[in-house]
């Protein structure tokens, strides 16, 4: 497919993306914690 | 078109963002904000009440009396996960052994002396061949007591071999003395108090137990009387046996006095249990009974970890033997751990720690 | 030709990734990678199957070698554990190191896979077989370091029992180091800067490299531990176990957690993450300098991490515990559960078409990752729920002669011996050669 070759592909979104994996993947580690503490 | 792009790559930024994220925090908090994370320690001690004096006798701690041929048993059953009901133990042509038996047990005799002056009676396990027991049962007075129902605790610490395939050796002089056994006992083990036999293993019970059992669980401090107390643990032991139970007296003046059978658990684990659950749990004045740490003469550096840590416990008094291994009673000297000796007689086969017929006795 | 293979499953399909040019020509390429094959079953079949039929022939390979109730009754544990160490390192040497060296290529094609597999099966235990009895217990044990020998340390005075086990881990942790280091060359290196030579030497040179390195890491970081393992301290043969200080334990066990993560995040990196990140970085050795310490982060991440889960769910060990509360047993379960992590991993990869494939590289990761992740909890709670009746073990977490990672790892062999020697049979196989 022709489009996943194009170089405007990391634009302004990807960075964008980037952040909000970064806080979603944190907060569900933080998560995990929490569930291990809790089931003690 | 352009609008899939972007969300194409909003997707592709936030895949790589989750996990950097996930593995990042994880590896963040594992190192550099370790303390952070880790909530703080919450102790809940049970006050148990105290006792004027203890005298803690050492009926039997010789369990077996050649390693080599303990081991051969265990290797040739196929190792340390086999069942114990399952195992042929070496019952004759054991020239170190009892008779020729290699089999000889563990129990204890406890005498409690209350604030009010009354004595309270314990008897912890029935050791493994019952021949040996009841030998060692009459020589030191517990046979007499147990048919006179003078025993006011009978407790079981675990299931092994022997610490309980001696059981007849006890339910011959009191088939219905009630008995205190940890959570986690297999069917066999209940059949055995009730006289079923077990040919392969070369046990038996020919006198049936009658008396009541209860269970004592982890999920509280069993506390017996004032200054007693039981405390059991769910813990995986070799030859597919599960749980242990182990005493605690708190004596005036002195401080807690902890009474094992095996200490699977592990004695550090075991004190740091106290210090959690049991008020003055910081003060631990004695040690007495098996700590299972080298008992087949091998050894794993973690037990040099456990020699190490001891040391910083404060414990006044080690009166360990049995299943604590020759090795490990070596390097507690070494270390200058306060252990206390014994007479090496009735078959005990060094004085470097309490042996058969010794005593200690805390007042 | 485009690495998108439309009607047939080419083993390394590389994700689109931007920038990447659709062509790249690696240094040397494993037969493993090159081998096209079809689906005989679709899927959800094919996977299931499969996956029943690898979980099948462990159950019987348990029973009569393993099983504490079984027939040989070798999982003591470290006796039987090191055989399945060596089994693994063995296979590995097989298919990446000589690449299937001495058979040709047209006869990895043309057999059918129920004739390699018991002949590639068979060199390896084999194999096995010779380098522990021959190399260890007999050559090693008896003129080099006894503690690799059964038979030298009981005849120096040991139980047999004891000296059993003893021997069987040091033998374990040299297969367990080399399976980290050995397929890094073929992985990162791509056999860089050997990549020129043809099998047998070049097969031999990586091995002898990795070799030394796998004994330069054992001395380094296990030595120490069987220095004191003796009574008295071997204080003059081995160093004072210097990580003491630091992880308040002077078991090898520390190492040992470490060193296991370091194994299995090889195969992570290898499978689910389709050597991502460094696979972007185009020139050797750069790319396989890169790709070492990738596989060293990925193993430290997941042994401080698993670390932590552990301290968090039981709270922290402490000096001088035991069991559970054993620092140097928090070392090894990070090992162990890091191989309950490469299960699934394993699973989604060979049986399931390391799915997803469909989308960008990001997003292909990922949701795989996800899946393994979640599929290590999941696997973890049926383990310890269902191992006693199924494996003849003791229940707990921790006991003194249990190590999941004996049966897990065995499973991943038969699942190696199934796809690397049998093309993943009868879910998969070679089409036959159109111009024979």
């Amino acid at each position: 497919m022709p489009e996943e070759h194009k170089p405007a592909e990391t634009g302004p979104k990807y960075w964008v993306g980037l952040l909000v994996g970064l806080a979603v993947g944190g907060g569900l580690f933080w998560t995990t914690m929490k569930i291990l503490v809790a089931m003690r | 078109m352009s609008q899939d792009v972007s969300r194409r790559s909003f997707m592709r930024g936030a895949s790589l963002g989750v996990m950097a994220g996930y593995f990042g925090a994880a590896g963040l908090a594992s190192t550099a904000l370790y303390r952070q994370v880790l909530p703080p320690e919450k102790l809940d001690q049970t006050d148990i009440g105290e006792l004027k004096g203890l005298r803690i006798k050492v009926v039997s701690e010789t369990s077996w009396y050649d390693n080599n041929v303990f081991l051969n048993d265990v290797k040739g059953a196929g190792g340390l996960l086999v069942n114990q009901y399952t195992i042929p133990w070496s019952v004759e042509g054991v020239k170190a052994g009892y008779k020729g038996s290699n089999l000889g047990g563990f129990a204890t005799y406890i005498e409690a002396e209350l604030l009010d002056g009354s004595i309270k009676r314990i008897l912890l396990d029935t050791g493994w061949n019952p021949e040996w027991m009841e030998k060692r049962f009459i020589e030191e007075g517990v046979a007499e007591k147990l048919a006179k129902n003078q025993i006011d605790y009978w407790v079981m610490s675990h299931e092994h071999i022997d610490h309980f395939f001696g059981v007849e050796a006890v339910t011959k002089y009191n088939p219905g003395q009630d008995v205190y056994i940890p959570k986690g006992w297999y069917p066999e083990g209940y059949d055995l108090l009730k006289g079923k036999a077990f040919p392969k293993a070369n046990v038996k019970n020919d006198h049936p137990h009658t008396g009541k059992v209860t269970v004592l669980d982890s999920s509280k401090v069993n506390k017996m009387f004032p200054g007693f107390a039981l405390l059991t643990f769910d813990v995986p032991i070799i030859l597919r046996v599960f749980g242990e139970q182990a005493m605690v007296f708190n004596v005036k003046d002195k401080g807690l006095v902890l009474v094992t059978g095996c200490c699977h658990m592990g004695i550090i684990t075991y004190m740091e249990t106290v210090r959690k659950k049991i008020k003055g749990g910081e003060k631990i004045y004695a040690v007495q009974g098996g700590l299972h740490i080298s008992p087949f003469e091998d050894w794993d550096p973690q037990y040099d970890d456990l020699i190490f840590a001891f040391n910083k416990y404060g414990v006044q008094k080690i009166g360990a033997n049995h299943c604590t291994g020759f090795i490990t009673v070596e390097k507690m000297i070494a270390a200058k751990l306060p252990v206390v000796k014994g007479t090496a007689r009735s078959m005990s086969k060094r004085d470097i720690y309490l042996g058969n017929g010794d005593e200690l006795a805390i007042a | 030709m485009t690495t998108h293979t439309v009607d047939a499953y080419a083993d390394r399909v590389a994700s689109p990734v931007h920038g990447e040019a659709p062509e790249y020509h690696p240094l040397d390429e494993l037969w493993l990678e090159q081998r096209t094959r079809e689906n005989l079953l679709s899927q959800p079949l094919r996977g299931l199957l499969n996956v029943a039929l690898t979980f099948g022939v462990f159950m019987l390979i348990w029973y009569v070698f393993m099983d504490p109730r079984g027939i040989l009754k070798w999982y003591t544990p470290m006796y039987g554990y090191m055989y399945i160490r060596w089994l693994l390192i063995v296979a590995i040497w097989q298919a990446y190191i000589f690449n299937f060296w001495p058979f040709r290529q047209e006869w990895m094609e043309a057999a059918h896979p129920l004739v390699k597999g018991p002949v590639l099966v068979g060199i390896n235990w084999a194999l096995t077989g010779l380098l522990i009895w021959g190399g260890f217990f007999y050559l090693v044990g008896k003129f080099a370091i006894p503690y690799f020998s059964w038979p030298e340390l009981h005849k120096l005075g040991m139980s047999d029992f004891f000296a059993r086990e003893y021997a069987g881990l040091a033998v374990l942790m040299a297969a367990a180091i080399a399976s980290w280091l050995a397929p890094i060359w073929p992985m990162a290196f791509e056999n860089y800067p050997w990549h020129k030579l043809t099998q047998p030497a070049k097969g031999l040179t990586v091995l002898v490299i990795t070799s030394l390195c796998t004994i330069l890491i054992f001395f380094f970081f296990m030595h120490g531990h069987f220095g004191v393992l003796f009574y008295p301290w071997q204080k003059f043969a081995a160093a004072f176990p210097w990580w003491y200080g630091y992880a308040k334990t002077l078991s090898g066990n520390f190492s040992v957690g470490w060193i296991m993560c370091g194994t299995i995040a090889v195969w992570l990196v290898e499978t689910i993450w389709e050597r991502y990140p460094f696979r972007l970085i185009k020139t050797q050795p750069l790319r396989g300098i890169v790709g070492f310490f990738w596989v060293l982060l990925v193993a430290l991440t997941m042994f401080y991490t698993f670390n932590l889960l552990q301290d968090l769910a039981w709270g922290p060990a402490y000096e001088g515990g035991k069991r559970l509360f054993a620092p140097d047993w928090r070392y090894l379960h990070s090992g162990e559960l890091a191989v309950m992590m490469l299960l699934p991993a394993l699973i989604l990869y060979f049986y399931f078409d390391n799915w997803p494939r469909k989308f960008s590289a990001e997003v292909n990761l990922t949701v795989r990752t996800a899946i393994t992740v979640g599929g290590t909890f999941v696997f973890n709670w049926i383990y310890y729920s269902v191992s006693p009746p199924l494996l003849g073990t003791q229940p707990g977490y921790s006991h003194p002669q249990q190590f999941p990672m004996a049966p897990v790892i065995l499973w991943i062999v038969i699942m190696m011996y199934h796809n690397w020697f049998m093309d993943g049979w009868p879910g998969k196989r070679i089409p036959a050669r159109k111009d024979a």
